[in-house]
């Protein structure tokens, strides 16, 4: 089941909506696909990029995964625990286990990425 | 054919066990290493206490009777090639000659400083240069670097001649590398760390080079392509005249990544088929040893278009004399502090002269008996898809073992261990499903490739019966499966504690 | 046939099982115009007697530094080799292992890369050190890589005492990602102009390099490098020959953030220059950046302790293309050499291997000093190795002292600072006072034009 509470990417992010920020982690899936995440290697606080931008990287044991972010804007958060306890990425992937938030730049890119029920027919494929 | 196998807990159990590391041993005093005596007086040291240390390093003080005891014992944990076999696809574990050994280390050579007079070295320069002409003989090239401390090393230095070149005639433009999909993943890094850019080939379903992608995809942008042959399938590339014609054309440059090439010496020379620059494991085909990770060589030979882009300085010889010589040309390229691994170069020379060409023309083919051998034995276990015209190595799948009882590639590889014999290179290369990549190489028997067969038919057996045998595998080695998301996570990468307590 | 263990019968057997005719038929697929036909143009084979006598007959041609006594230097040097390094690295289970990749039969190695780690971690006073790298030039070269990717700047500062060796390496490794090579003068006293260092360290610095003791032998200010050098941000790269920390600051204790350096004097024969063992530690902080093999303790799935390669998505296989090192390999028979001499030595031996070095060389720069025609180029505190100023090139003396049994050190023509009468010279542990004494016999014969009688 795909909680429809946010949107996804082709890359197998989601970001969710909190005020004037977006959320951003990775899927179930993701994770799943990963194996044991060791590390997370996130932006600084302050950054600024473009949607689609490789923001950081997410390594298991033998892979690395790129990073990116699904909506352009400035980093305003990133996710300390992670950088302790990174298997709360595959725990939790879509809540304890969120990357960074993100000031949304333009909430209008939001309607370009997959809803619940598009990211299912993705995973399906 | 195949012979009863006792179960490993009877046959292969280790002697050795773990050892604290050295750290928890030793007592502050004792003593193993003692400086000369010096009766020259009374000497005044000049050093400021701003420029000293404040606290000594705390290491252990240990006497040479523990000092012996603790290697020793930690060498026992070790798989190694006298102990068993290692049929590492790609990795040409072949057995390394104790000559080779006793060369390297007479002191006509091990003493050698290396900033001496080239007058000093000539017995030296004389071996290195037989093993320049006798690797440029081997490959079929005019010119030969010993200088590249690693394949990797070889491989950097190869796209760094590519580059040079081009610069040299003006064409700045050519800064794209060609890779096949198949190829292993220091070929993109090497070229990336060069400044040039790698690009992907497609290739066919079997490794191979697809020529149709190749012609779409060179160009005035092309340096050059980086090419394994035989392949990592342990095919040979059968197109390779038509493909260095066709990248040639285009005015790129081709270069071979010799890993292969305990495959076809003395049967095809990769300057003979178009090449212009190939880099050699002399760790691999040549017989030096592994080390434990290092140290190896990678000789690098080239066209005599490229021979002047090679790091300086040569070694020449004039009138019997050798000397080093700065051959002109862009100048200034160094990759290593001095020569190189000459040590491993001279257990190459050994190597080389013991079998001689018909002899190493006949390694390489008893390398292709032993791997087609085995690879006939083991279709009737493991599926091996591309088994037309396979020559050193090859690549069977683990998929029967999943689809059978969840039994994935890496169990029957730990399970390996407790029959003695060394996992094979697993999931490598990508394009096959639980890769098995399987390289005998010339120096087992056929008795040791026999016992290789019977332990896979054992295990067969066991992924049916009890699978959690295999899942939890390896037993009967002095540690278990390790937990590698441990150490990746909060990495303990030294010991902590203070010494000599 | 030398390793092969293939009889007629064998073979004959096993083309049977195959289910073909003949060797020639396990080729049938190399293409015709891609064949080899005749044959290697190469002598027969030759027994092992035979190989070993032509080597050793090459072996007995060159003279070395067993047969003269050696002051040369320059990364190199003649220090002492325990018999115990010889044994250990001569063992199978060690020289002929695979990278140990499969960690359940690979303990010894591990464990020995681990103990090699801690060794670097504790001298260099830096917390994490890979399994080594080639030598010290590609170390170097490997840290000013990672500065120029982890700071993204695209300027490093590199010493004008900096061996001039390593500097090729460096600036060879640097030529891929167009960086901006600047040099930091000297002072008159042959140690890094700290002034200039402060104007150069600007916030677009990647890294500055600073050679302890430098190529010239001498000791660099680095504290006041260190504070000028990372004032804006830049990384302080420390090269650093480990012998001295056996009394000279560790780097971590003036706040290096990579140390590099050539660890030869630890075990390793000079071998004509290789293989030679490089090696390589940074702070906490740049963990997942450090290129090269690094070893990790964890737990098997009993529970007990053993060593894994770790950290390896870092490494070019997994990176492809994105990566920033292609190494792929360690120099691990002379890691190994080193962990046995460290054990050999102590805590109690490494002091006075380092007192012994500078005992030794502040015996010559007496003898020097007391020489009309030579002086001391630079007269501030060194380590292992000083310039001595000649009246006449230095390379007529290196031709001179010959004569005496000497190989009397590197011309420094061609360096910053120095003249073509700039001879470099290391005296180890090794040299006894009787060295030193002819060492100054052959100065004076020179600088008065003596004949040598022998």
């Amino acid at each position: 089941m795909i909680p429809d509470d946010r949107k996804y990417t082709q890359e197998h992010e989601w970001v969710q909506v909190e005020g004037d920020a977006g959320v951003v982690g990775v899927t179930d899936h993701a994770a799943s696909e990963l194996g044991d995440i060791v590390y997370v290697d996130l932006p600084d606080v302050g950054a600024e990029f473009s949607a689609g931008d490789s923001v950081g990287s997410i390594e298991s044991v033998k892979a690395v995964a790129d990073l990116y972010i699904p909506v352009s804007g400035e980093i305003i958060e990133i996710n300390e625990a992670l950088d302790g306890d990174p298997a709360l990425v595959n725990n939790s992937p879509m809540d304890d286990g969120w990357m960074f938030k993100v000031r949304l730049a333009d909430p209008g890119e939001l309607e370009t990425l997959l809803d619940a029920a598009g990211y299912e027919d993705l995973l399906g494929k | 054919m195949s012979q009863p196998i006792l179960p490993p807990t009877v046959c292969q159990r280790w002697l050795g066990v773990q050892q604290p590391s050295l750290f928890e041993k030793g007592s502050l005093g004792r003593r193993a290493l003692e400086m000369p005596a010096w009766d020259g007086g009374e000497v005044a040291v000049d050093l400021p206490d701003e420029a000293r240390r404040a606290e000594p390093a705390d290491l252990p003080d240990l006497s040479e009777p523990e000092v012996m005891r603790h290697f020793t014992l930690l060498s026992n944990l070790n798989h190694h090639i006298e102990r068993g076999m290692y049929p590492l696809g790609s990795c040409t574990m072949k057995y390394n000659p104790r000559l080779n050994e006793q060369v390297a280390a007479m002191p006509g050579f091990s003493q050698l400083h290396p900033a001496q007079d080239a007058g000093d070295m000539q017995g030296l320069l004389a071996a290195l240069k037989l093993l320049e002409d006798s690797l440029c003989e081997v490959t079929g090239f005019d010119a030969c670097s010993l200088i590249p401390a690693a394949g990797a090393q070889g491989e950097y230095l190869g796209m760094m001649v590519i580059r040079a070149l081009h610069e040299a005639n003006g064409d700045h433009d050519r800064t794209e590398i060609l890779i096949p999909d198949s190829a292993h993943g220091t070929n993109p890094a090497s070229v990336v760390l060069m400044g040039m850019k790698p690009r992907t080939l497609k290739s066919r379903e079997d490794g191979r080079i697809d020529l149709d992608e190749l012609r779409a995809a060179v160009g005035p942008q092309t340096a050059g392509i980086m090419i394994t042959n035989p392949n990592t399938l342990g095919l040979f590339e059968k197109d390779i005249v038509e493909v260095a014609r066709i990248v040639h054309e285009a005015g790129g440059r081709l270069y071979m990544d010799g890993a292969n090439m305990n495959a076809i010496m003395g049967r095809a020379r990769p300057g003979d088929m178009g090449f212009d620059v190939v880099h050699m494991n002399l760790h691999k085909t040549f017989s030096t040893p592994h080390g434990g990770g290092g140290p190896g060589a990678g000789p690098t030979c080239v066209t005599a278009e490229l021979e002047p882009f090679l790091p300086g300085p040569r070694i020449e010889e004039t009138d019997g004399f050798f000397d080093f010589v700065r051959v002109p040309g862009p100048g200034d390229i160094a990759i290593h502090a001095w020569m190189g691994n000459v040590g491993v170069c001279l257990r190459a020379l050994a190597y080389i002269l013991r079998n001689g060409g018909d002899g190493l023309r006949r390694v390489s083919e008893m390398a292709v008996l032993n791997a087609n051998y085995l690879l006939k034995k083991i279709q009737g276990i493991m599926p091996v898809d591309h088994d037309d015209g396979c020559l050193h190595e090859f690549v069977a799948s683990g998929r029967v073992f999943k689809q059978q009882s969840e039994v994935r590639t890496l169990d029957v590889a730990k399970r390996l261990l407790d029959f003695g014999v060394h996992a094979p290179t697993i999931y490598f290369p990508l394009i096959v499903d639980e890769a098995f990549m399987v390289e005998p190489t010339e120096c087992e028997t056929r008795e040791s490739l026999d016992h290789f067969v019977a332990a896979l038919e054992q295990i067969k057996r066991e992924a049916e019966s009890r699978p959690e045998l295999l899942q939890t595998a390896p037993h009967a080695t002095p540690v278990g499966r390790l937990d590698e998301a441990k150490a990746a996570r909060d990495p303990d990468l030294r010991f902590l504690g203070p010494c000599n307590c | 046939m030398a390793y092969v263990p293939h009889t007629p019968e064998d073979v004959r057997a096993m083309l049977d099982a195959i289910g073909i005719e003949s060797v020639d038929d396990l080729f049938a697929t190399l293409p015709p115009d891609a064949r080899l036909d005749g044959g290697l143009d190469l002598p027969p084979g030759q027994s092992e007697e035979e190989v070993r006598r032509f080597l050793s007959d090459l072996a007995a041609e060159n003279i070395t530094q067993a047969d003269m006594v050696s002051f040369l230097g320059g990364g190199v040097y003649d220090s002492i080799v325990p018999a115990a390094c010889d044994a250990i690295s001569s063992r199978s289970e060690f020289l002929t292992a695979y990278t140990p990749y499969q960690a359940e039969v690979s303990q010894g190695t591990l464990q020995v890369i681990y103990e090699w780690q801690t060794y670097v971690s504790r001298l260099t006073g830096l917390p994490v050190s890979n399994a080594s790298m080639y030598d010290g030039s590609t170390a170097l070269g490997e840290a000013l890589v990672l500065a120029v990717s982890a700071r993204r700047k695209q300027k490093v500062l590199l010493p004008e005492t900096l061996n001039p060796r390593w500097r090729r390496v460096a600036r060879t490794m640097l030529q891929g990602f167009g960086t901006e090579i600047v040099d930091v003068p000297s002072t008159d006293e042959g140690t890094m102009d700290v002034e200039a260092l402060a104007e150069l360290a600007d916030g677009e610095t990647a890294a500055v390099v600073v050679q302890n003791p430098n190529y010239l032998g001498l000791i660099e200010p680095v504290e006041a490098i260190s504070t000028a050098g990372k004032a804006n941000g830049a990384l302080l790269i420390a090269a650093v020959n480990p012998a001295s920390l056996s009394v000279l600051r560790s780097p971590g204790e003036y706040g290096a953030d990579v140390a590099v350096g050539e660890a030869q004097p630890f075990g390793v024969y000079p071998g004509a220059g290789g293989p030679l063992l490089g090696f390589f530690a940074v702070t906490d902080k740049l963990t997942r950046r450090i290129p090269g093999r690094v070893v990790g303790r964890t737990v098997d799935r009993n529970g007990a302790g053993a060593y894994v390669l770790t950290l390896q998505t870092r490494e070019q296989h997994i990176r492809r293309e994105k990566a920033t090192s292609n190494i792929c390999s360690n120099q691990g028979v002379n890691a190994l050499r080193a962990t046995v001499y460290l054990a050999m030595l102590g805590r109690t031996g490494l002091r006075e291997l380092g007192e012994a070095n500078l005992q030794r060389l502040a015996a010559l720069r007496n003898e020097v000093a007391e020489i009309d025609g030579v002086e001391l180029a630079f007269a501030g505190p060194a380590f292992n190795e000083t310039v001595i100023r000649l009246p006449r090139p230095a390379r007529e003396f290196r031709g001179y002292a010959r004569q005496f049994g000497l190989l009397a050190g590197i011309p420094l023509d061609g360096v910053p600072g120095c003249t073509e009468n700039d001879l470099l010279v290391a005296v180890t542990e090794k040299r006894t006072a009787e060295d030193i004494e002819l060492y100054a016999e052959a100065l004076h014969g020179f600088v008065n034009g003596e004949e040598v009688d022998l």
